[in-house]
């Protein structure tokens, strides 16, 4: 198959982000979840046979939403609620979430109060991440695995929630083959199939997921693209939510190559396996507590010392900058996310005292008005090259 | 209005007396400070000696005092957006001010530790890592999960206990002390008494006519909240009952001839109270009661168990029940408290209080047949008040009601 095609395909399953899950629920008579990003140990649905699929709401204009929730929540919390009461997941088994920030807690008990799933799972990630939070971590992964055996009427054992993990690491294993091939030739994937790529991976079995990806990367190198004359660009930000494909085709437009980035539809996804070593289960506990700082989790260590300057997060996306070469950061900033714009307050100190060019963008829901931005883009391109 | 309560005037005093304390530990460093969260297991630093402060009621105090616009203002200029939590953006704010000799307000006295749970909300985590970044001091948060159907209480207490150790761990390193578990005890034992104390207020308003209003009451969350490690906080209750008991007896009304008894959900607008109760007695509404005053109720202290009742505290914490709890507990006190109909108060910037609160309102409207009304405005800073908009949804409610009794 040609790079085209493929692409084609990757667009228009993420145009389409359920018309595949349905399908193979018909086919196959399993259960379907839907997952509320981010975290979601998907490993564990898989092992109990069932579908996870991420719900990443919809492009559609918020019509339904509003008149339940308040008007202050984020886009991606609004929007999959919208997509509730549309009826976009009615052909759902149940929904499941952990709570990854304030909005998710609050917002997704109502939906079960309001449009009651048959299955409906709420777990806890400790926010704090350390030695003292893992067991009840570890309660909250076997909690979880016993409601899904319960509906699904499967029990799952070691070895099958073994065999889940291998197969999703070996799709992170080919997303982090993707990135580098996008890193090593800036061009060679627009950011924006990059991200719908990856989000479609989301909303497919993880095999077929690992078929595509497998064809994809055998296509990506044998093609000839080197981009050297491209700026190169990390992308962060915009936690939860698939970033609008047309705001990042236009920074590519403007010369900049997104050659790495900290999206959850992106290198967050795929940056760290889960290390099967002995129990499954305490392998999926370790892998939260190792998980690459983020603006949803609290790191004590970096807390409990005096006088010292500390952002694990920020450390994380300057050394994103150094490893990937980048000249500079974009941040996409989703309306209403309070814990990224906290943690803005710190990066954009930290970009500035490491002289690192960065353009926050705030986005809104819906097709992002970008005229309003692309004077912003624009200067900002100009800027870099003219640096460089 | 009616003549103003003994404690009132009490209440003045002891709030006087714990910033005067403040300001002298401060000059002498007898005492460390720390910065703590309502929800977090205080009682472990008053029994390590600390002397405890609290942003969150400052936030309130700033608020009444018309000063919290400007802390906040200083945040949006280091690029903290409109949106973000006010009581977060003022703390922020005023802390900024004071290390830059700026601030107009009187300030909290300097912190050298930061105590926080994300049992309140997980932005408040990372409200207080700000705060410890600027203050270059050390913070610890307890995690607490939310308590959703399905989990296990004890798992949770459990859970909570361990960091409580730990705590206590990094606090005798931090003091050079060693932790005193006879303190501890009788810290709990005086904080019993005071949330027994505490609840014996709140129950008052239970009758009709009701002795002290929503508006009389909101300030006494303070000795519950700051000073329950100390037996003046007790005595203050025990007294305001005996007060309340005695108009009860007498059929004094905390406002006389109101014909419609209100419950209040969410935080205050504290800058508008005023107004706001004007407005209420003038459609001939009392506000009685609130959700509001669970979140300082501390319930579960137990001089028998100090570390477990105190983990069991923090875990249990009211803002950290999920929907459904809530929204139970909401019915209850409409029925015992006899309601007719609630006023809301979403508060734009708190998203904890105001993400369900829809939901809450129509189930109650639904359920109970309670008129309802959502006003809207925010925590402490008065440039999200539209009054004229709000006046007229009270306005509203007082026909609904009038339309319901006929
Ligand atoms: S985008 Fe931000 S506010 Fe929205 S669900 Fe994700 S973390 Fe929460
Ligand atoms: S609960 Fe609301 S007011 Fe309290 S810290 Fe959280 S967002 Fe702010």
């Amino acid at each position: 198959m040609k790079k085209g095609e493929m692409l084609t395909g990757f667009k228009t399953m993420f145009k389409h982000p359920y018309r595949r899950a349905a399908e193979w629920k018909r086919i196959t008579g399993k259960k379907v979840i839907g997952c509320v990003p981010m975290y979601f140990p998907d490993e564990m649905v898989h092992a109990a046979g069932a579908l996870p699929v991420a719900l990443f709401g919809s492009g559609e204009p918020i019509s339904h939403a509003d008149a339940h929730l308040m008007t202050n929540a984020c886009d991606q919390v609004r929007s999959t609620f919208d997509s509730l009461l549309k009826g976009h997941y009615d052909f759902m088994d149940g929904v499941a979430a952990l709570h990854v920030c304030d909005q998710v807690r609050f917002f997704i008990e109502v939906w079960q109060l309001d449009r009651p799933f048959p299955f409906f799972h709420q777990m806890w990630r400790p926010f704090k991440m350390d030695g003292s939070t893992r067991p009840f971590l570890l309660k909250e992964l076997e909690r979880l695995k016993s409601s899904l055996e319960k509906l699904t009427g499967n029990q799952i054992t070691p070895q099958a929630l073994r065999e889940s993990i291998e197969s999703y690491n070996e799709s992170r294993l080919l997303i982090r083959a993707m990135n580098d091939i996008r890193s090593r030739r800036p061009g060679i994937l627009g950011a924006a199939d990059t991200a719908r790529i990856i989000a479609a991976g989301m909303l497919m079995p993880i095999e077929e997921n690992i078929t595509l990806m497998k064809q994809l990367i055998s296509v990506l190198e044998r093609e000839a693209i080197d981009g050297s004359e491209r700026t190169r660009i990390v992308v962060a930000g915009h936690p939860c939510a698939v970033p609008d494909a047309d705001l990042l085709d236009m920074l590519e437009n403007y010369g900049l190559s997104v050659i790495d980035d900290d999206l959850f539809s992106g290198g967050r996804r795929c940056a760290t396996d889960v290390i099967l070593e002995n129990d499954p289960v305490e392998a999926l506990a370790d892998s939260y507590m190792n998980a690459l700082p983020c603006t949803t989790h609290h790191f004590p260590s970096a807390w409990m010392k005096s006088g010292d300057d500390h952002s694990p997060y920020s450390d994380h996306v300057i050394e994103m900058v150094r490893k990937g070469n980048a000249e500079a950061v974009v941040i996409l900033r989703m309306m209403y996310c309070d814990p990224f714009d906290l943690e803005f307050v710190f990066l954009k100190k930290r970009l500035e005292e490491e002289g690192i060019p960065f353009l926050p963008l705030v986005t809104q829901h819906g097709p992002v008005p970008l005229e309003s931005l692309r004077t912003r883009v624009q200067a900002f391109a100009e800027r870099l090259k003219t640096h460089l | 209005m009616n003549q103003r309560l003994e404690a009132q005037h009490r209440l003045g005093g002891l709030i006087q007396k714990h910033y005067g304390r403040a300001r002298e530990i401060e000059r002498t460093r007898e005492q460390p400070i720390a910065w703590a969260s309502t929800g977090a297991p205080n009682e472990i630093l008053w029994a390590m000696g600390f002397f405890v402060q609290f942003p969150e009621a400052y936030a309130a105090t700033c608020g009444a005092r018309h000063a919290a616009h400007a802390h906040c203002a200083v945040t949006e200029a280091r690029g903290y957006e409109r949106h973000l939590c006010t009581y977060c953006r003022n703390s922020i704010g005023a802390s900024l001010a004071e290390m830059e000799g700026t601030g107009a307000f009187e300030p909290l006295a300097r912190p050298d530790f930061l105590l926080v749970s994300n049992n309140s909300c997980i932005l408040i985590t990372k409200w207080w890592e700000h705060l410890s970044h600027y203050w270059k001091i050390p913070m610890i948060n307890i995690d607490s999960p939310l308590v959703v159907p399905g989990m296990d209480r004890g798992d949770i207490i459990g859970h909570v206990k361990r960091q409580c150790i730990d705590l206590i761990q990094f606090l005798e390193d931090f003091t050079k002390k060693r932790f005193d578990h006879d303190r501890m005890k009788e810290i709990v034992e005086n904080g019993k008494r005071s949330a027994d104390g505490y609840r014996g207020m709140l129950d008052a308003s239970r009758h009709d006519p009701v002795p002290a209003s929503f508006f009389d009451l909101i300030g006494h969350n303070f000795p519950n909240l700051v000073l329950r490690y100390d037996p003046a906080s007790a005595e203050h209750y025990e007294q305001m009952k005996t007060e309340l008991d005695m108009r009860i007896a007498g059929g004094v009304a905390a406002a006389p001839g109101m014909k419609y008894r209100l419950y209040w959900d969410g935080v205050p607008y504290w800058f508008a109270i005023r107004n706001l109760y004007e407005k209420l007695r003038n459609f001939g509404m009392s506000l009685v009661t609130s959700t509001y005053f669970e979140v300082f109720a501390f319930e579960n202290l137990d001089p028998s168990h100090p570390l477990d009742s105190v983990a069991e505290n923090t875990a249990m914490f009211y803002l950290n029940r999920s929907v459904g709890y809530k929204t139970e507990t909401t019915e209850r006190i409409f029925r015992d408290f006899h309601l007719d109909g609630g006023v809301f108060a979403y508060a734009s910037s708190c998203k904890p209080f105001s993400i369900s609160m829809h939901y809450i309102a129509d189930t109650v409207r639904k359920k109970l047949g309670a008129p309802v009304t959502i006003i809207e405005g925010d925590l402490v800073d008065e440039t999200f008040y539209d009054e004229e908009r709000n006046n007229t949804k009270l306005q509203a409610l007082a026909e609904a009601l009038a339309a319901k009794r006929k």
